[in-house]
């Protein structure tokens, strides 16, 4: 359980991480630009290449990562969709609780609009 | 002369004091206590002049001597971490337990994770970047409110430039850098290529 917390602690980082590199990418103009994996290994940096309209589709849902194809862990997350470059997981149990409590969004859209 | 740091007579020549006042400060104050050469001269780097100079600003202000150096205490890192890092495929393990090493006592969970992030990042470009013989410095200063993180390496000096269009074959982290820092900098010279990150403690 406490390994869990610190899993989605960790996913929840690499979140807050890759939600300052999309704002600086949409400062730029970009539509596509590259994100740190999502997954639960904090050394893992590796690079995951997205459109700005798939990550924020990802990002509509708190318990939601993305990550390097073969990056999930089973014990706390499960592959909802693979897509070119990576999977994108949800997270359960207590690594999925962290994930929600700790959403940057916290039901708002990037712009800091209210999603509802 | 050691390459780098420059002794007691050239330093208070650059100052505009007596040779004899640094010599006393030191010993009252123990605030700059310079390096000895291998005749047991007094040699003093960059940043102990650096002290020297806020120090000397304030008495030249009316400030007295132990206060101005009490003054330039304040400004002094809380904790120092260097170490010499072969260039090897561990090299960012190892910047991320000195990291570890630093924070042993610090509260702050989130601000450890970026200080290893940074750390790693930057010792894992000058792997695949800088010299693959020379060793890399890696220096993490701790202040009150923000950790400056300093790696060297050697070979031939990168630029920003550089680093930034060699990132998709491998080189990066400065996106990261970009993202996390309050400050950073990129210096080059005949040393190889320096970067400078100021990491702020309240980063989030």
């Amino acid at each position: 359980m406490i390994q869990d917390v610190r899993k989605g602690t960790n996913e929840a980082w690499f979140r807050d991480l890759n939600e300052r590199l999309e704002q600086r990418a949409a400062g730029n103009g970009h539509t596509r630009f590259e994100i740190v994996c999502e997954c639960a290994v904090e050394e893992c940096t590796e690079r995951i290449e997205i459109t700005a309209a798939a990550y924020e589709q990802v990002r509509a849902e708190p318990k939601d990562f993305i990550v390097v194809p073969g990056h999930a862990d089973p014990a706390c997350e499960q592959i909802v969709s693979s897509e070119e470059g990576y999977d994108v997981v949800e997270k359960f149990g207590d690594a999925g609780a962290v994930a929600e409590i700790q959403d940057p969004r916290d039901g708002k859209s990037s712009s800091g609009e209210s999603s509802g | 002369m050691t390459a780098g740091l420059l002794e007691i007579g050239v330093v208070a020549r650059e100052l505009g004091v007596a040779p004899s006042t640094l010599r006393t400060w030191e010993r009252r104050y123990r605030l700059v206590v310079p390096h000895r050469g291998t005749n047991g001269e007094r040699l003093y780097d960059s940043e102990q002049i650096a002290v020297l100079r806020r120090v000397l600003s304030q008495v030249r202000r009316g400030a007295r001597a132990r206060s101005a150096h009490d003054a330039a205490r304040s400004l002094q890192p809380i904790r120092t971490s260097r170490l010499r890092i072969q260039p090897t495929l561990g090299a960012p393990s190892q910047a991320r337990r000195v990291v570890d090493g630093l924070l042993d006592d610090v509260d702050d969970a989130r601000f450890a994770f970026h200080l290893r992030l940074v750390a790693s990042e930057l010792v894992k470009n000058s792997v695949l970047y800088g010299s693959d013989r020379e060793p890399i410095r890696l220096e993490i200063r701790l202040f009150q409110e923000f950790a400056e993180l300093r790696v060297q390496n050697g070979g031939s000096p990168l630029s920003i430039k550089s680093l930034r269009t060699r990132r998709r074959d491998g080189g990066r982290g400065l996106e990261i850098i970009d993202a996390l820092a309050e400050s950073w900098s990129i210096d080059t010279g005949a040393f190889g290529t320096r970067i400078t990150v100021r990491l702020p403690v309240e980063s989030v």
